[in-house]
């Protein structure tokens, strides 16, 4: 079978899978954890990767809707949904494992409902980045919307279910912008593909071409948290862990990140942004939404909700990055993924072992879970800017490039929210280890335990490679 | 041959009623409409385009068939839906040989269906749309004591609104001295009277569409008919009207037809019915009365379509919401007849109870809230795609809103589904039969997108 259809069938095949396994768990996990790997190793193998140039751009019609609308996905994707994609299915399969640790640890109930929407969620993320025209990026987009709306309301508590509503009406409202703009470009100009995309929006009017960039822009925040847009991810953290972990800080959020930088660089074009200004409102937005989240993560007390604030903060990071250049913003992609996934996973471990969610009760947890935490500190540093994380280097390469270029002002938002950052990070930190009274050692969780480990790993080497995009 | 269409089902209807002492009337029901479903199948691969005289009289005289895309689009929708209707309906118990009044109204209902999208004539379409409307007036109060009240508000309705066709034909025969749509279409009197005529013969056919404001017989005649016509009446019945009023506005000439289009009354008033009857369905508990308000909604959305002049997006929803609502209509009636299952709050056990019947609320759920890749995206796709080409943003805003308001009154349902205590249940008994029209519907809002290429190939015939 053709190798790029097999990496967006295998995610969606394993997640029906694993919904018909009913309570053969052993099966049901096995699949679970087997398809990120099969689905990683023909991502490796994409014969497109290594030199884009010399192949045919091809691409695929899955379905005709006539009219040339079309479910379609593409053999020579570009650099930015590249390296979304390594990103999610790297991490996908970390967070398989680190995921059937966590279900089983604390029996989560529905736990195949669970799995399978998961994956479903991840193949939808996948389908997002190998999608060869708007309409396919749509259909993947509100996929993901959908599948990860159970998993946000899966604790089935009166709040969880509040969250689930919150997420959905926020998101549904997003997307129906988006279908709108889409919907204006398609009627100008017949087609949506993206390759030739270059001036997607040349044959719109005059007159609808603001209200077009505003609409598709508007529409891919609402997935990116920007300030006034944000206020369902923090109360999304009442999902299950590895639900924020790989969804909100990997798929769902990167998706909207994705979606903003795809609309800048190939919808909207680089040149249109400047002209229409519209560039100066998405950074002006999305600092602001750096200062903000920044500080009210300064204020959370509940670990996950910090830590979903600053993912604010961060997604923000890389759009405002984006806008100046893409390339450093894809390696801040990288580097917030990898790391806010551990920590994430962190507070999932630490929620598991000792129930603990406030970060005021973690006095002295360093020395309760000694791995986790350091574990933990390594990545926050980097998500700090410090090393040896890749989180230095995104950092050290947005410093450095910004002053020859920007106003005085844009440059010192970067340097602000990493002070913010050190500012509600750096005393987890502390606490965790400098503190009076040492507790008990706790055994670790192996399984959830390796996952952060190869990741933070990973990360690290990265930085030395420089990068890798 | 265009006549063995709706023949077959009078034919059948005139079997049943005749013969149903005798045979069981299911049968004769059954075959009659599979026959249907089989002609109109043989007939998608040879259709002619030509207009054909009844008993060999040409047009101006004789009475003409036309099987033009609109019509035949709907006739082969209402054949299939028709046909799993009635296989729907024999499936439930207490039928016997009392259902033979049943399937032979049904049946007459579903032929007149099929003449009113087949008929090019004016007074033809009147005779047919009378004999729709007094099927239908017998099905709703079909043996139910709570239908009887809401059947006669509709006979009121319907009744009116079939003298204001018949006035509204009256006019414009006094003008053009023709009843045939094509020799109107030619004729070049434009005044007064005909203009007055064709106002009345839209208002008729708005009353028969439920738009908004004269909406007021379709909740409870939804909500009170018995669960077995559920699949006849609903999904079908009121997509009838909105082709004949789709033909009129397609096929005079726009100087005919300014009154109509200038100032986008249809659009407006289309919009008004989808906020409408959005809000009102988010108010519901019952199911029934639920859906009923939906529909309103839906319909609303088709009458947008019609007063923009958007003919792909008026097709695409009728046949999407004909589909969808069927699937949901005829799932409610399944529920209500062997879970005595009527309220949202009832919903909270379906998931053990029935899962098959929760996957269909669910994936209908997301196709009327206009999600991908099901059928309702696509319609709202084409939808808003027309609203656009008119470049009236008010409309393209009240149809975003309306699949916001939408997937809020669906979500609600499905929440209650998904997330309650799934303890131990009685599964409810849904026979196979019973399940397998909601299931293959279901299967087609799903697969929507795989027919989308052929309807438009088909409906390019006319352009």
């Amino acid at each position: 079978m053709n190798s790029i259809i097999s990496i967006l069938l295998i995610g969606f095949m394993a997640s029906f899978l694993i919904s018909l396994s009913g309570s053969k768990t052993k099966i049901r996990n096995f699949i679970f954890t087997i398809s990120p790997f099969i689905v990683f190793w023909k991502v490796l193998n994409w014969p497109n990767f290594e030199n884009v140039f010399q192949y045919e751009i091809k691409n695929i019609d899955l379905v005709n809707f006539g009219e040339s609308l079309s479910l379609s996905i593409t053999n020579s994707p570009n650099t930015i949904s590249q390296v979304f994609l390594y990103v999610v299915t790297f991490l996908w399969i970390f967070a398989s494992f680190y995921t059937i640790s966590y279900v089983n640890k604390n029996s989560i109930k529905k736990s195949t409902r669970f799995l399978s929407l998961f994956t479903l969620a991840v193949s939808s993320a996948i389908g997002l980045s190998i999608s060869a025209n708007l309409l396919t990026f749509f259909i993947f987009y509100e996929l993901l919307t959908i599948a990860t709306w159970p998993l946000v309301s899966h604790k089935e508590t009166r709040e969880a279910i509040g969250a689930g509503r919150r997420y959905l009406i926020y998101t549904l409202s997003g997307a129906s912008l988006m279908i709108l703009g889409i919907a204006i470009i398609w009627k100008y100009s017949g087609n949506l593909d993206f390759q030739q995309s270059r001036g997607m929006l040349d044959e719109v009017p005059l007159q609808f071409r603001s209200l077009t960039i505003g609409l598709l822009l508007l529409g891919a925040s609402v997935k990116a948290a920007i300030v006034p847009l944000h206020s369902w991810l923090p109360r999304a953290m009442v999902a299950p862990t590895p639900v924020s972990a790989l969804l909100h800080a990997v798929a769902v959020v990167k998706a909207g990140v994705f979606a903003m930088l795809i609309m800048m660089e190939n919808v909207i074009g680089k040149n249109l942004m400047l002209e229409s200004g519209a560039s100066k409102y998405v950074l002006i937005a999305s600092g602001i939404t750096i200062l903000y989240s920044s500080l009210r993560a300064c204020g959370e007390d509940s670990l996950k909700k910090r830590l979903a604030y600053s993912t604010i903060a961060h997604l923000s990071y890389i759009i405002y990055a984006g806008v100046l250049s893409v390339g450093i913003a894809l390696i801040h992609f990288v580097a917030h993924a990898l790391m806010k996934i551990v920590l994430f996973m962190v507070a999932g471990m630490i929620q598991t072992m000792t129930r603990k969610r406030k970060i005021s009760e973690m006095d002295g947890i360093g020395s309760t879970l000694p791995k986790t935490f350091t574990v933990f500190t390594v990545s926050a540093l980097g998500l700090i800017g410090l090393p040896p994380a890749l989180g230095f280097l995104s950092k050290f390469f947005l410093l450095g490039w910004l002053p020859g270029d920007l106003e005085f002002l844009y440059g010192w938002i970067f340097v602000i929210a990493g002070l913010l950052s050190g500012v509600y990070l750096f005393p987890i930190i502390v606490k965790g280890w400098f503190s009076t009274n040492k507790l008990k050692k706790i055994n670790e969780e192996n399984g959830m335990l390796v996952p952060m480990i190869l990741i933070t790993i990973s990360a690290c080497i990265m930085t030395f490679l420089g990068g890798g995009s | 041959m265009i006549f063995s269409i709706p023949f077959s089902m009078f034919a059948g209807a005139i079997l049943t009623a005749l013969l149903g002492s005798r045979i069981n009337p299911k049968k004769i029901a059954i075959f009659f409409s599979f026959l249907n479903l089989l002609i109109c199948l043989n007939l998608k691969n040879n259709y002619l385009v030509e207009k054909i005289g009844l008993g060999g009289w040409a047009a101006p005289y004789g009475v003409e068939l036309s099987p033009d895309p609109f019509g035949l689009i709907l006739v082969f929708l209402i054949s299939l839906l028709g046909f799993l209707g009635i296989f729907y309906a024999s499936t439930f118990k207490n039928i016997g040989k009392s259902g033979m009044l049943f399937f032979s109204l049904s049946m007459f209902l579903l032929g007149a269906l099929q003449s009113i999208c087949l008929s090019w004539d004016l007074f033809n379409m009147y005779v047919w749309l009378e004999l729709s409307s007094i099927c239908a007036f017998a099905l709703i109060g079909y043996k139910t004591k709570k239908g009887a009240f809401a059947a006669f508000r509709y006979l009121l309705t319907s009744g009116i609104a079939g003298v204001l066709f018949l006035f509204g034909v009256g006019f414009v025969y006094s003008t053009t001295g023709t009843l045939n749509l094509t020799e109107i279409t030619n004729s070049t009197t434009l005044n007064t009277t005909f203009v007055s005529g064709f106002v009345l013969i839209t208002l008729s056919l708005l009353m028969k569409m439920a738009i908004t404001p004269f909406h007021f017989w379709l909740p409870a005649s939804y909500a009170n008919s018995p669960n077995k016509t559920l699949a006849l009446i609903p999904a079908i019945m009121t997509k009838a009207p909105a082709i004949v009023l789709l033909r009129i506005v397609f096929f005079l000439p726009t100087e005919k037809t300014n009154w109509m289009i200038n100032g986008e009354l249809i659009a407006y008033m289309g919009s008004i019915a989808v906020i409408y009857g959005s809000l009102m369905a988010i108010r519901q508990s019952g199911l029934k009365k639920l859906l009923a308000y939906s529909s309103i909604a839906q319909l609303g959305l088709v009458g947008i379509a019609i007063g923009l002049l958007n003919f792909q997006g008026a097709v695409i929803q009728i046949i999407a919401h004909s589909i969808m609502k069927f699937s949901l209509f005829c799932a409610v009636g399944a529920l209500a007849h062997f879970g005595s299952i009527t309220t949202i709050q009832d919903l909270k056990k379906l998931w053990k109870q029935s899962p098959m019947l929760s996957w269909v609320f669910v994936i209908c759920g997301f196709s009327l809230a206009g999600i991908p890749p099901f059928a309702g995206f696509f319609a709202k796709y084409h939808l808003v795609a027309g609203a656009l080409d008119s470049g009236n943003l008010i409309i393209v805003g009240v149809i975003v809103i309306s699949s916001l308001l939408t997937a809020g009154y669906f979500f609600k349902i499905m929440e209650k589904i998904i997330y309650s205590k799934h303890d131990k249940e009685n599964t409810i008994n849904i026979p196979a039969t019973t399940s397998f029209p909601i299931m293959l519907t279901c299967l087609c809002t799903i697969l929507f997108g795989f027919f989308l290429p052929g309807i438009f190939e088909f409906l390019g015939v006319i352009k």
